[in-house]
């Protein structure tokens, strides 16, 4: 019988684990294993994240004069452009990399031997693939929401559509999977914090998602029945922004505080206290980023728009990621740091999504000053700060964008050992790290100032802004340009670990307190020898406790 | 002697916990049913919002020459109503492992599913609406449609069921399945339940 007394302090690779890795096309093909799955998001997501990130620098750099310099021909091909990078970094990059992450993450920390609806995974996977291509064939056939071929303008909105579906199939396994199978011992309130943000994630996905398909069914009827003629598409890139604005707002980042948290645990060896406070702090996030969208939804109004309510939600969204970082921090305050390209990540990430909440702020000042000027304060109405439908919103998805790209930066450099066998590099996350949280600072900074002089919400054709807005609209441009190198390197980072052999060692542990650091690196098919029982939110440091107290006795 | 496995920190001494799976496709149907209420939430948004601004413009919302009459979209609620009793019935029935009886109740679920399809098929000749000529009417398909499609799927999940409770997979001992489908039926009645109020009563 084999027993288990001490934990491995590194990992080796053992033969299984080498035949375990999808080294064929067939075994990609008809895998419906979770870690096959999500390493194929990861991959995909992670080519289209570089795509996206570039088309969004050279759209970027539309918005700048260049003394007659341009890349693009006209507005129109900036529509496409701009619409398509868009499309691509949420639905194409950042979603499926939460996804994937959570595909191979979840049954590993919940002690599961697979997801739920395992074929359904996978089919997910294939068919998001498919339409993404499908996507980019729509743009390059002169389709998208600026495109002059109407069939092709009709495959845009169905792939799109495709897309979210297919998105939406995989969040029902991920959360159906963390309420359904965990493993004995496994409560709720146990389960580890990035279990439990991908769960919000999901809930949130599954709740808003919806919704942007029900906008492209509109879509699809009007372009399919001739009721939105060629010169007024335009719009729809337009509403297309709106509702991308709208549910990611927030919704990405709700994984990457779950995240941020477990490495922040590790890579100080402090898993982090008050496990419920944390949890609940994350929860309450999700439920006000859920919030914004749902007052927009129940009042029929945009969330640009003025609305008593935003400005309030907006505040109070600010207290649960202060909460959260708090909380991690007493981790780094009394822990050993450990300071990597994991713990990087995490705490440049959680910064990111706090500074996305505070400037949100400046989204909600006009409404709370008509608000203030409505109960008889003595406000200047001229003198309002106006940010609606102008560029004030890209600047906010740049934040949160960047704040999300970091973050999975961090997670990959985290559990890249657990995935591929072997660590990513760490000088090339380094410079991921560095230029996507700079740039997308800087991004937002010229889009925000930008919209503060007036420029009008992309799609545009001509630059509507003040005096300044060439000279903002090159700052976001710089800033577009860093997260671009970002992305790239990271793409480059992330098919060499994918690529690669497992290395010896490589199979690195750190200190994780939690379940998916109790297997191989990468695990086998089934994940653990025996079903794991748990008796609080860190198992293994159960297991390193009863080790030591086992040990006197093995002495004598 | 102890013998280490180098590769797994999980004690074999431990007794295996049984991992928990309680009601893995009830769990996913919910989340469906909830992701089908939201998208059909904000189509039914998008057209009230729609009408209301053409109401308010004094304009008449229904395209020029549309008649909704009252009969066959009353009827079909009378029908959908009847459907949740005989869904019912039949989970009823499997949790007594009374094959006979949930078989009859199957049957008659999906016959009035099918009755509800043919009959939207003839109101839609009657109201004499060509998508082509009327953005209003297109918006009107597109909720008509999407209602018919969540009950083609609600249709295909009970029919698959009924045929899975007739090869013996559910009975009184596990009858997840039906429940869950009986769960998305009803969803699928409250579906068209807001099409009827919101189009076919308001028009």
């Amino acid at each position: 019988m084999a027993l288990t007394q001490t934990r491995p302090e590194t990992e080796t690779q053992s033969e299984t684990e080498v035949v375990d890795a999808p080294t064929t096309v067939d075994g990609l093909l008809g895998s419906a294993d979770h870690k096959t799955i999500g390493r194929a998001w990861l991959i995909a997501g992670s080519v289209f994240l570089a795509v996206a990130a570039v088309l969004g620098a050279v759209a970027g750099l539309e918005a700048v004069d260049l003394g007659g310099f341009s890349l693009l021909e006209d507005g129109e091909e900036f529509t496409q452009v701009w619409s398509f990078g868009r499309e691509l970094l949420l639905f194409g990059a950042l979603v499926p990399m939460m996804i994937g992450l959570a595909t191979y993450l979840v049954p590993l920390q919940i002690g599961a031997p697979a997801m739920t609806f395992a074929r359904g995974a996978a089919g997910a996977f294939w068919t998001w693939l498919l339409a993404t291509l499908l996507l980019g064939a729509a743009y390059l056939l002169n389709g998208g929401p600026g495109g002059g071929q109407t069939d092709f303008v009709v495959l845009w909105a169905v792939s799109l559509g495709v897309m979210i579906a297919a998105l939406l199939w995989a969040m029902t396994t991920i959360a159906t999977t963390i309420l359904t199978v965990r493993t004995t011992g496994m409560t709720l309130d146990r389960v580890p914090f990035t279990t439990w943000s991908f769960l919000l994630f999901s809930l949130l996905g599954l709740l808003s998602l919806p919704i942007v398909l029900a906008e492209l069914v509109v879509i699809y009827i009007q372009v399919r029945h001739g009721f939105l003629p060629l010169g007024e598409r335009e719009g729809l890139a337009a509403l297309m922004d709106g509702l991308t604005v709208g549910p990611v707002l927030y919704w990405i980042a709700v994984p990457v505080l779950g995240m941020a948290v477990d490495a922040i645990g590790v890579h100080t060896g402090r898993p982090v206290k008050a496990h419920r406070a944390v949890l609940a702090a994350i929860g309450v996030f999700a439920v006000l980023a859920y919030g914004v969208d749902f007052v927009g939804m129940a009042t029929l109004r945009p969330i640009d728009t003025n609305n008593e309510l935003l400005p309030l939600i907006a505040l109070a969204t600010i207290l649960p990621v202060l909460a959260v970082l708090g909380l991690a921090g007493s981790s780094l305050r009394s822990g050993e740091l450990r300071m990597g390209t994991p713990l990087l990540g995490a705490l440049v990430s959680g910064l990111l999504v706090l500074l996305a909440t505070v400037v949100s702020l400046l989204g909600q000042a006009e409404a709370a000053a008509l608000a203030l000027i409505d109960l008889g304060a003595d406000i200047d109405e001229n003198s309002l700060l106006v940010l609606s439908n102008t560029t004030f919103h890209d600047g906010m998805r740049g934040l949160v964008s960047g704040a999300a790209l970091v973050g999975l930066v961090g997670a990959l450099h985290h559990w890249g050992p657990k995935i591929w066998g072997r660590r990513l590099s760490a000088p090339l996350g380094l410079l991921s790290i560095l230029t996507a949280a700079g740039g997308a600072v800087i991004w937002a900074a010229g889009a925000v100032l930008a919209g503060e002089a007036d420029q009008a919400a992309y799609p545009v054709s001509t630059l509507t802004g003040g005096e300044n807005v060439e000279f903002f609209n090159g700052i976001a441009f710089l800033g577009l340009a860093l997260v671009a190198v970002a992305a790239v390197v990271t793409t480059i980072n992330v098919l060499g670990a994918a690529l690669g052999r497992p290395q010896r060692g490589g199979g690195e542990r750190w200190s994780g307190m939690t379940l998916e650091w109790g297997t191989t690196s990468p695990p086998p098919i089934g994940n653990f020898s025996a079903a794991p029982v748990v008796a609080s939110a860190t198992p293994l440091a159960d297991i390193d406790e009863s080790t030591s107290a086992d040990s006197p006795e093995d002495a004598e | 002697m102890t013998d280490i496995t180098p590769y797994d920190a999980i004690p074999e001494t431990v007794v295996p916990g049984v991992p928990n799976r309680p009601r893995v496709l009830l769990v996913g149907t919910f989340l469906v049913c909830a992701a089908v209420i939201m998208g059909y939430a904000g189509l039914l948004g998008y057209y009230i919002s729609q009408r209301a601004a053409v109401v308010q413009s004094g304009e008449t919302w229904l395209p020029n020459g549309t008649v909704i009459p009252l009969t066959q979209p009353n009827f079909m609620m009378f029908t959908l109503s009847w459907s949740i009793i005989s869904v019912l019935w039949a989970l009823h029935a499997v949790k007594r492992n009374d094959q006979s009886n949930a078989l009859i109740a199957f049957g008659l679920t999906l016959l009035f599913g099918f009755a509800q399809v043919v009959q939207t098929g003839y109101l839609l000749t009657i109201m004499e609406m060509v998508a082509a000529e009327s953005s209003r009417a297109v918006l009107i398909y597109a909720l008509v449609g999407v209602q018919l499609g969540v009950m083609a799927a609600a249709m295909g999940f009970i029919a698959v069921m009924a045929l899975r409770t007739l090869g013996g997979d559910y009975s009184e001992r596990d009858y997840e399945g039906v429940l869950s489908a009986t769960v998305f039926w009803i969803m699928s009645v409250g579906v068209y339940t807001a099409l009827w109020y919101a189009v076919y009563i308001t028009k």
